[in-house]
């Protein structure tokens, strides 16, 4: 593992520690404050903290899922006949998802219509506005595409071939502790 | 190389050359021919030359081919290359331009290897090769050259006025079905620049399908791009066999599925030993006619 990922690993999990010892020495401090003045900036300051947190672990999240979707493009690129990637820290195995955009009615009536069409869905079940009873539940569809993509089955008619992407993720089961 | 080295190779060669179709490794096959003082020695001084296997490739005519081939095919046609053999074609529309969508063909996928490649300038062709420098070793500095964005682009150290690309290509040794004249040879669809999403995406089909990559049937076509900002660009689209066509999405008989097997078993003994050489020479000079006049 690069350097830079094992010194930051373990930068956060100080940090971690130490924000809970500070939660857990606050908690009674909290509980037992009686000046409302304190508190409500005590939850100010608690607020802005959970914000950080929140923000450091969207960014943190996105770079992640960035790096799963390299690593299942380079190991799709390598060709290699292993069904996963084995570090000394982890077992990664790639999974890919077929995701497509459904077609709008409001844009492309036809293509909607094959699409239910496809799935046997009725018109009665779908004629507009407030008055439909079903509509195309994404991670359904998706779903649907990527079983029919296993199944070396043609796309849903309706769906626009150019329009279709694979969505990558890995499935990682861990070997050894980062700061082992 | 090794006298060992040079004769391994020269085997994994002609075990090769006893899979595949004579298309592959060509042969002139006239030896006969020859005078007899001449026999004897037939191919002595070409033997590098034969352990080389030179896949036909598929190539999709643009409008920026040369005018020679523009003469014979439309735009938007598959073309086997060198032997402009026609893989699939495109009608015209009532104005006599080609439609978006060429006709259907039928393949499997034998082989998949990547290949990094540093292109010359398109300015620069009357004095240097179009491409400049190839490998398939992974752990190679052009690889990682590929693989960074911020280095696609370098100055060419002949005129740094212009710039050199590094650029992954995406190949897969295939078998095109279902058709007479073409069927039995390997033929490369290679998959680079803007066209390297679609070989992800196809990678992609084939690993979805769990089946060995011999195993599996596709269909492919030329597709405009209109999206491509290139102008009239077309590129192919593999998709998995349509209903209409009622081509089963995998090979159905065992002894077909041996044979694809021990292709495939050929072709990365060979690949290993980077036996499989794929002529894009013309395809890369047309994407950089294409880049040098900012068209895409």
């Amino acid at each position: 593992m690069k350097e830079q990922f094992i010194v930051e690993y373990k930068e956060v999990a100080g940090l971690f520690e130490l924000h809970n010892m500070f939660l857990n020495t606050m908690q009674d401090v909290v509980k037992n404050n009686g000046n409302p003045v304190e508190l409500a900036d005590m939850a100010f300051a608690l607020r802005e903290m959970s914000k950080l947190f929140k923000d450091m672990e969207k960014d943190t999240r996105i770079l992640g899922e960035l790096a799963e979707k390299m690593a299942c493009l380079k190991w799709m690129v390598a060709g290699g006949d292993e069904d996963n990637i084995k570090t000394d820290y982890c077992t990664a195995t790639p999974d890919m998802k077929h995701i497509a955009a459904i077609p709008k009615r409001e844009k492309d009536p036809e293509a909607f219509a094959a699409l239910m069409k496809h799935f046997n869905i009725p018109e009665s079940a779908f004629p507009g506005e407030d008055e439909d009873i079903v509509r195309p539940h994404w991670p359904g569809v998706v779903s649907a595409l990527s079983k029919a993509m296993q199944e070396g089955k043609p796309l849903p008619k309706g769906i626009d071939p150019t329009k279709t992407y694979p969505h990558y993720r890995l499935t990682i089961r861990k070997r050894k502790d980062i700061d082992s | 190389m090794a006298k060992s080295k040079k004769n391994e190779a020269a085997q994994a060669a002609k075990k090769v050359e006893e899979t595949l179709p004579a298309v592959v490794t060509p042969k002139t096959g006239a030896i006969a021919a020859l005078p007899a003082h001449l026999q004897e020695d037939a191919g002595v001084g070409l033997e590098d030359m034969q352990q080389f296997i030179r896949p036909a490739r598929v190539k999709v005519i643009q409008k920026t081919a040369s005018d020679l081939l523009l003469e014979d095919f439309r735009v938007g046609d598959l073309v086997l290359m060198p032997n402009k053999v026609v893989v699939a074609e495109i009608a015209a529309d009532e104005r006599g331009r080609s439609k978006e969508e060429g006709a259907p063909f039928f393949f499997v996928p034998l082989f998949f290897y990547a290949e990094w490649l540093t292109v010359n300038p398109f300015q620069m062709r009357t004095s240097l090769p179009m491409i400049r420098d190839r490998t398939i070793d992974p752990n190679s500095q052009l690889r990682a050259k590929c693989n960074n964005q911020n280095l696609w682009y370098e100055a060419c150290p002949e005129n740094p006025e212009f710039k050199i690309r590094n650029v992954e290509a995406l190949n897969f040794v295939c078998l095109i079905l279902h058709n007479e004249q073409l069927e039995n040879i390997p033929v490369i669809l290679s998959f680079q620049r803007g066209e390297h999403r679609t070989g992800t995406m196809f990678l992609s089909s084939i690993k979805m399908r769990k089946a060995a990559i011999f195993g599996n049937v596709f269909q492919a076509h030329s597709q405009y791009r209109p999206d491509a900002g290139k102008g009239d660009w077309y590129g192919i689209e593999v998709e998995n066999p349509s209903e209409e066509s009622g081509v089963s999405p995998f090979v159905l008989e065992p002894e077909q599925y041996a044979k694809f097997k021990a292709m495939h078993a050929e072709l990365k003994a060979a690949h290993e030993k980077g036996l499989i050489l794929a002529d894009y020479e013309d395809e890369t000079e047309e994407a950089e006619v294409g880049d040098s006049k900012g068209e895409f």
